[in-house]
């Protein structure tokens, strides 16, 4: 079970990172994929509108992406670890400190994100689609408290390795 | 107290083990003790000692928890 799950997390890692690529293509030569998105999007007299929301948005992903890397191979990483027995220990509390800033860099993208679509479909007349989501900003002081438990639990078990 | 500070506490189980004639193997197997533990113990290498492996080397090499254990300062 945890080597299917570590095997999906670098899949995810490596879609993430295609992703990633793809946004960056599209940040840096947007006239490529104008028509398409003007067809799509189906938007009229507000194209400015939405290619500056689209290049901003293209902007944003790449942090993220970076922010998603450092996810998933953390919880890879520690996943690797849980499977050789040594799941308790104070490098993985590290990893899981580094996935609670990331997904905290993730939800204040996420809230510039909102921002930029608050504008966007004020000026266009357009909905753009963003709402605020609780569940991430319960995640992270969850995963603080949780690396806390972590980084305790291996000094825990250091002390016990000691005793005799 | 600062936990490096532990490192002051000696044991002297080699000396109490001499004085027995009794060996590290001898004494771990009568303590319920692994070798690598008593290993650990006999080396000063244990972070702590439990109150009932302390009780079972006084019973085994017949000596008070301060025959086993003593307190020296780091630098001396």
């Amino acid at each position: 079970m945890l080597s299917i799950l570590k095997h999906t997390l670098r899949i995810a890692n490596f879609l993430n990172w295609a992703m990633a690529a793809l946004f960056t293509l599209l940040l840096v030569e947007p006239g490529l994929f104008k028509e398409g998105f003007r067809n799509a999007l189906g938007v009229q007299g507000a194209d400015e509108v939405v290619f500056t929301w689209l290049e901003w948005t293209c902007a944003m992903v790449i942090p993220i992406a970076y922010a998603v890397h450092l996810i998933l191979t953390r919880l890879a990483a520690m996943i690797h670890d849980t499977q050789r027995g040594e799941g308790f220990s104070e490098t993985n509390a590290q990893r899981l400190s580094v996935i609670a800033w990331a997904l905290l860099a993730i939800n204040v993208a996420d809230l510039a994100f909102g921002q930029l679509s608050i504008w966007a479909s004020k000026v266009s007349g357009e909905y753009f689609g963003w709402s605020l989501s609780l569940t991430g900003w319960f995640a992270v002081p969850l995963l603080f408290v949780l690396a806390r438990l972590l980084r305790e639990g291996a000094q825990m078990r250091d002390d016990l390795e000691g005793t005799v | 107290m600062p936990a490096e500070d532990d490192q002051a506490i000696v044991v002297n189980l080699e000396e109490l083990l001499q004085d027995r004639g009794m060996t590290l193997t001898q004494l771990a197997e009568r303590i319920g003790l692994t070798l690598a533990n008593a290993s650990i113990l006999k080396t000063g290498k244990a972070k702590a000692i439990r109150f009932s492996t302390l009780a079972a080397i006084c019973r085994e090499l017949q000596c008070q928890p301060g025959d086993l254990l003593g307190y020296q300062e780091k630098d001396q």
